[in-house]
């Protein structure tokens, strides 16, 4: 695969990655900003009714009706977190030319589509149509309520709440309903053409195409936006650097933790406990800690799920996972209701086992070999390779999975000891009946 | 035999002792996948093995407690263990009507593939490895107790078909029935059901078929191949069982699936993956058509539904067609579920009255060739299509051309027959409050 990263102009980067094992052609718009509690709840809307209509396309059907057209190609629109970061994705995908029964082009149309929906939505003297916003505020109000619907991840973004509760990280991405009586048409717009003023874009597009035509192609839609690029995210640390440093010495601060219990009218209960890394930088402690969480719970020869599930048969699904641009490490379980104790005795059990090295050289091994396993296989499938080379980029600029393989190899029992060491006990989170 | 579409091929073999093996071959694919399944899902309760004049009944979740069990080994290493230390990620799943272990790497395949073929032949089952089983197991089915999803689905199919029917049973079965699982009842079930001649292979990636074939024949045990087992699943409900089926769970909104009974597909169906099954793919894609051009994103039931606010994401239709029963069903989230059926009802209606439209139906098979495209992206992703398709009795490939070819008079014979209102149910998960 071949990469290439072109500056379209001050903080709009397309980056391509050429290759031609697939059969079809992706597209994948990030728009960047702050995250912070004034701004996402129109940052979540915001998507919602970009997708309404474009000037082009003035319906969801014309829309609908022109992916169809288009061989079926998808197009989704979606809000992340990436740290204190809001990001605003805009994907399509479609298969390639010559795979199509007549002469259609595919990926220009792709193109055209997006960026349509992004920058020229349907709007009228600084609003955007009144009906479209009124509707899609009644959508998002679903999405907000719909978060109790799925109980495992109802009890993963509680947990993070209740972690960063006084940071833009402990947001709910969906915002809040009581936000959205102060939004209408002319309210998201003025936000729209903000969010547009000094986002910073990063554009990826995999398949087969000629990087010429394309870069002409986005230069020509963005080139219309009213933009001043300050470059944020490099002048403001706590945004854009992914990292906490300065408190790195300090002794654990064990009195924060924080315990929640939660009742709902649940079957099984869901079981939480949430860490953070003292001081920790995104670029550095990534590979420790991902060895960290893999030997943990990252895998089936992981000591939770050796030891809670097929020792104890305490759990089905129990898990640890890294979140790298919060530092965070989170262990998760679906248990009976009456064994909470219990549970976490035995994942506390684990979690101290690692912070005092009682960690095999098998382990290290086997979570090594998971790891590498992992990260080759991202090579047969173009999303997994774009988010991985965008989430690359935020953080270290261009590391190509070989070296990233490399270093994972290279981490040591001592520096996952280290990272162990490290990690404060910040919620314990109980969903139950 | 070997297939060629859409610039793939794809090997198929029948062995003397009765395997089937599928082979899906990518050149310069990173990954290699493979899957050894067996014609043994949750369906298969009541059955009369070959040669013998007894039926034996066994408990619900038999099947996919035995797909559980089937990775202890005799040495007390884990299956899932040794494939993970050699960095291949491996799982199994069990469905209505097979059972199936696979993993995925990508190096090392032969020796993953070696422990994959021993450790599915060879069972090891005591009274203490079973028992500990049902705590996990137990935790599993609680899970899904708790998924609405779920829950709106498999009332659906209890509407529909009746409580007689093996269909309507939980796949993992309950709390109670599992209970009831010895060692006994596992060796039975797997002395009849995983017999080479009723099970299939397939495997994806940059291999040589010759020698994947070699390495099968030399490891599976030659036998002469065994008549079919007999199968009874219980009496489906001659007419639609229950026309209305409601339950509350802890949800934001009122979940719902209405579905069509389909009395023709099993008709259609004949043994076996290398019969002429096509009048059936015919069927089956004449269906996926209408679900599409009724209630699709581009459709005016789902535009009028968006605009009032009745729905606010798209509306899933499929076609479901077993061994022994066939269902389309539409699902939604709605706070008026019966304006949506209403809704949908009478362009069902209205579509018998004047025909479907040229252009729509024609684009709508542009986008669902497209789809079929997309499912040959990755090979790991085509292997699982065609396992799925050769327990329906077809090779994925047959839709290729269906899609290509069906005319518009044969899908408006299809839809005054399939969409019968006397053959309709509805399933509905309301909130708690």
């Amino acid at each position: 695969m071949e990469r290439k990263e072109i500056k379209l102009m001050d903080g709009i980067f397309l980056h391509c990655m050429k290759t031609d094992r697939f059969k079809t052609n992706y597209i994948c718009i990030n728009m960047m900003s702050r995250l912070n509690r004034e701004d996402v709840t129109k940052n979540a809307l915001l998507p919602l009714v970009l997708r309404r209509g474009t000037k082009k396309y003035p319906t969801m059907k014309d829309i609908s009706i022109k992916l169809e057209e288009m061989y079926g190609a998808s197009l989704d629109t979606g809000i992340d977190k990436i740290g204190d970061i809001t990001n605003t994705q805009f994907v399509m995908d479609m298969i390639s030319d010559e795979y199509t029964l007549d002469s259609s082009k595919l990926l220009k149309d792709g193109i055209d589509l997006l960026c349509e929906l992004l920058l020229n939505p349907i709007s009228k003297d600084g609003a955007f149509n009144k009906e479209y916003v009124d509707q899609e505020k009644e959508t998002l109000k679903e999405i907000i309520n719909a978060k109790i619907n799925d109980k495992a991840s109802y009890a993963m973004e509680r947990s993070i709440e209740e972690m960063y509760k006084n940071e833009p990280y402990g947001l709910y991405k969906y915002g809040y309903i009581e936000d959205l009586d102060k939004i209408d048409e002319r309210v998201l717009y003025n936000h729209y053409l903000d969010v547009l003023y000094d986002a910073e874009f990063h554009i990826y597009v995999s398949g087969k195409f000629d990087e010429n035509e394309i870069s002409k192609e986005f230069t020509n839609y963005f080139s219309k936006v009213d933009r001043n690029f300050l470059n944020w995210r490099a002048q403001d640390k706590a945004f854009g650097a992914f990292e906490s440093l300065g408190d790195y010495l300090r002794a654990p601060d064990v009195k924060n933790s924080n315990s929640v219990v939660e009742h709902k009218e649940v079957i099984q209960g869901k079981l939480v406990l949430g860490y953070k890394l003292r001081g920790h930088s995104a670029k550095h402690d990534f590979y420790s800690m991902t060895m960290y969480s893999t030997i943990l719970g990252g895998s089936a020869s992981s000591k939770l799920f050796c030891n809670v599930r097929e020792k104890k048969s305490l759990a089905y699904t129990i898990r640890s996972q890294f979140i790298k641009h919060k530092g965070a490490m989170i262990v998760s379980a679906g248990i009976e209701n009456d064994n909470c104790l219990l549970a976490k005795e035995c994942i506390l059990k684990e979690i101290e086992d690692m912070r005092i090295g009682e960690i095999t050289e098998e382990e290290i091994h086997d979570a090594k070999v998971n790891l590498v396993t992992r990260f080759k296989s991202m090579n047969d499938s173009q999303i997994a390779m774009i988010s991985w080379a965008f989430g690359q980029m935020l953080f270290d600029g261009d590391e190509d999975i070989q070296t990233v393989i490399d270093k994972i190899n290279a981490v040591t029992k001592e520096d996952i000891m280290t990272v162990a060491q490290r990690l404060e006990p910040s919620v314990t989170y109980f969903l139950t009946k | 035999m070997i297939q060629e579409k859409l610039n793939e091929k794809v090997y198929f073999e029948h062995l003397e002792n009765g395997l089937d093996v599928i082979i899906v071959p990518k050149k310069g694919a990173t990954n290699y996948y493979a899957t050894y399944a067996t014609h043994f899902g949750s369906l298969n309760y009541k059955f009369k093995a070959p040669g013998e004049s007894e039926v034996t009944v066994v408990p619900d979740g038999v099947a996919h407690f035995l797909e559980h069990k089937l990775f202890e080994e005799e040495d007390g290493i884990n299956a899932l263990d040794k494939l993970s230390k050699i960095g291949a990620n491996a799982n199994a799943y069990t469905t209505f009507n097979h059972t199936a272990y696979l993993f995925s790497c990508n190096s090392r395949f032969d020796e993953a593939f070696d422990i994959l073929l021993k450790f599915v032949q060879s069972p090891y089952l005591t009274d203490e490895n079973v028992e500990k089983e049902k705590g996990i197991i137990g935790q599993e089915i609680k899970m899904y107790d708790d998924d609405p999803d779920w829950q709106v689905f498999f009332q659906l199919l209890t509407a529909l078909f009746g409580d007689k029917h093996a269909v309507s049973k939980d796949i993992a079965g309950t709390v109670e029935t599992i209970s009831e699982i010895t060692p006994e009842i596992l060796y039975r079930c797997y002395n009849t059901f995983y017999d080479p001649s009723n099970m299939v292979i397939a495997v994806a990636g940059d291999v040589e078929p010759e020698k994947i074939i070699e390495k099968i024949k030399a490891s599976v045990k030659a036998q002469e191949e065994k008549p079919e087992i007999e199968r009874y699943y219980g009496e489906i409900s001659p007419t639609v069982f229950k026309k209305r089926v409601e339950n509350k769970m802890d949800v934001s909104i009122p979940m719902a699936a209405l579905g069509f009974k389909d009395t023709k597909a099993q008709k259609l169906r004949k043994a076996g993956y290398k019969e002429d099954n096509s009048d059936l793919v015919k069927r089956a894609v004449a269906i996926e058509i209408l679900l599409s051009m009724i209630s699709g994103d581009s459709s005016k039931v789902f535009e009028e539904l968006y605009s009032e606010g009745l729905i606010t994401k798209s509306i899933g239709a499929d076609f479901t067609f077993e061994e022994d029963y066939a269902y389309s069903a539409f699902s939604f989230e709605s706070n008026d579920v019966d304006k949506v059926v209403e809704r949908i009802k009478s362009e069902i209606e209205e579509l018998k009255e004047k025909g479907l439209d040229e252009d729509i139906f024609n684009r709508t098979k542009k986008m669902l060739y497209g789809g079929l495209v997309r499912t040959f992206n990755d090979p790991t992703v085509a292997a699982r299509a065609f396992v799925t398709d050769y327990f329906k009795g077809i090779s994925s490939f047959e839709f290729v051309d269906a899609y290509q070819n069906i005319d518009k008079a044969y899908v408006e014979s299809v839809l005054n027959e399939h969409f019968n209102f006397d053959n309709m149910a509805l399933s509905v998960v309301l909130p708690n409050n």
